[in-house]
């Protein structure tokens, strides 16, 4: 299982590591960090419609967790003996697709034609991460916290693109946008360097790569324009959890 | 002198290859279906079907010597002749004016005859060679393969293909179309296509046509709301060899095109708050402050 975790890293960020000559025995400066993360994700629009008994997002999509891939880009910015604060940037991606409907003059409801949403995630994030248990004790485990300031742009899709929709008074609606947020993370990294330390002096002696984590996080979030009236809730009702791979450069 | 006659013996094997010359290259358009280098079941057995064959001969001819072409074919097993009596030709030889010459309106059914493809309903496709043989002076005698390209009478017919649903949508149906399974008289072939057909069941409107596309979902375009359809499908082979009909999915709901909403309709149609557009309330301030203390952090750096 250890060199399955260190294979995959590896394969990852470092195909050229096993043709590299010996590695040195000194760690590179560090400078910041990339993550990528896999996430299962359900918006909560329907949260406006408590009470109908179709609310659009579940009668449309229904109640599958598509997944959220996303990645960080970060810099560390203040480092001590017990951990390191990261501030980064992040973009990711995510899309739902479903059925329309259409209710016929009887009141009977067909389903058919194509919808989707598409959600583009954007987040600023600062990380908290506790090195502390691996570099004094060599405890392959990082804690970690998060804040981040979200911007989600969205698009809703029909049969002919980007949905419109009009009002009575002839208001017309475009079905895109951008909503903002909040969230915060609570997470644990496995430092995959204890499992080979030989490794990872010649991983971070080829491509600089100081240290890889698996890491698991829940979050929970809010993206609704800060509670605005005339937003939707984009944020998962539930802790969302993710995983993914951390590499420190 | 052993020395000189081993370097003799060794020298030689390769000037013989060098004085082997490598034919040119040769291909074919059927004029009717216009993919290069296919005859389809009906150009084989049509007697009006021509083709027009582009040469890149090996040799530069001298039209003031009366030097010629001859068009030829051959099975795929046999290939051209290169020595010998040189073979009988497709048509009449024709006047040889340059190293690259296009000669059109080659009977199909003659390349099949010559190349020996027997039936033109047979099952499988048969490769054929064509061969352009180089008649100095026009002389049977002396003469040398001077191009030659591979042909596919692709006589295969491809399998009735099946629906595996339709999904409605407004003016239109998504048909799911999947390869059907091959017979014994009927051989999957490479490259197919396939084209659906949605015909109103009642009264009013043409047949509207969707594809030809690869195997998935093939949509009709442009039909009308609220009126059940018939839809088929028909598989298509590379060279143009109509592959059986499917059974006929329809008229039923799912055949029936609708004005189906979509996601963010049935949201506002529902009274959903969400306006469309970049942030409400004190957000939308969020975006320009970020892109500003960016753009602050940015100059700060650069200073």
């Amino acid at each position: 299982m250890k060199k399955v975790l260190l294979a995959l890293a590896l394969a990852l960020a470092l195909p050229a590591a096993a043709q590299s000559p010996v590695a040195v025995s000194k760690e590179s400066p560090r400078w910041g960090s990339f993550q990528f993360s896999l996430s299962p994700f359900s918006p909560n629009i329907d949260s406006e419609f408590t009470s109908s008994l179709a609310p659009p997002y579940v009668t449309t999509f229904g109640t599958n967790r598509p997944l959220m891939i996303q990645g960080i880009f970060s810099k560390s910015v203040w480092m001590t003996e017990a951990g390191t604060l990261d501030v980064g940037f992040g973009a990711g991606w995510w899309q739902v697709w479903g059925q329309g409907q259409y209710t016929d003059s009887s009141g009977v409801v067909q389903r058919g034609g194509s919808t989707s949403l598409m959600i583009i995630p954007l987040q600023i994030a600062v990380t908290y991460r506790v090195d502390w248990f691996y570099d004094r004790f060599e405890v392959p485990l990082a804690p970690y916290v998060r804040g981040a300031i979200l911007d989600y742009i969205w698009s809703t899709s029909g049969q002919g693109g980007t949905s419109t929709w009009n009002s009575a008074t002839g208001t017309s609606y475009r079905g895109s946008g951008a909503t903002f947020g909040f969230a915060g993370t609570l997470g644990l990294a496995l430092v995959l360097d204890a499992f080979d330390t030989g490794l990872s002096r010649q991983m971070d002696y080829d491509v600089g790569i100081n240290r890889s984590m698996l890491f698991f996080d829940v979050t929970k979030s809010s993206v609704n324009d800060f509670g605005s009236q005339k937003s939707w809730q984009l944020a998962p009702s539930y802790w969302a959890w993710s995983a993914g791979l951390l590499f420190v450069y | 002198m052993l020395r000189r006659a081993t370097l003799l013996l060794c020298l030689l094997p390769g000037a013989a290859l060098a004085q082997v010359t490598t034919p040119g290259a040769t291909s074919a358009l059927v004029t009717t279906q216009g993919v290069s280098g296919l005859a389809n079941q009906a150009e084989c057995a049509s007697t009006t079907s021509t083709s027009n064959w582009t040469i890149s001969s090996s040799v530069s001819p001298v039209i003031a010597n009366g030097d010629r072409y001859r068009l030829g074919a051959a099975t795929q097993s046999t290939g051209c002749a290169t020595s010998g009596t040189v073979p009988a030709g497709i048509s009449q030889d024709v006047t040889a004016t340059g190293s690259t010459q296009a000669v059109n309106g080659v009977f199909v059914s003659a390349i099949a005859s010559t190349a020996s493809v027997g039936s033109c309903t047979q099952a499988n496709d048969v490769p054929i060679v064509l061969c352009v043989y180089y008649l100095p002076g026009g002389s049977t005698t002396n003469w040398q393969l001077a191009s030659q390209g591979t042909f596919v009478f692709q006589l295969a017919i491809p399998p009735k293909p099946t629906i595996g649903g339709v999904t409605p949508g407004d003016s239109q149906l998504s048909v799911s179309v999947a390869a059907g399974t091959a017979t014994a008289t009927e051989t999957a072939t490479r490259s197919v296509t396939y084209k659906v057909t949605c015909t109103p069941s009642s009264g009013g409107g043409s047949p509207s046509i969707g594809g030809p596309s690869n195997v998935g979902t093939v949509v009709c375009g442009g039909l009308t709301n609220s009126i059940p359809y018939t839809v088929t499908a028909q598989a298509s082979s590379q060279a143009g060899n109509l592959g059986a009909v499917s059974d006929v999915t329809g008229p039923n709901a799912s055949t029936t095109p609708l004005p189906f909403l979509n996601f963010w309709q049935i949201y506002k149609n529902q009274g959903g708050v969400e306006e469309g557009g970049c942030s409400t309330g004190g957000a939308g301030t969020l975006g320009p402050a970020l892109a500003l203390l960016g753009l602050l952090a940015a100059r700060r750096r650069r200073s």
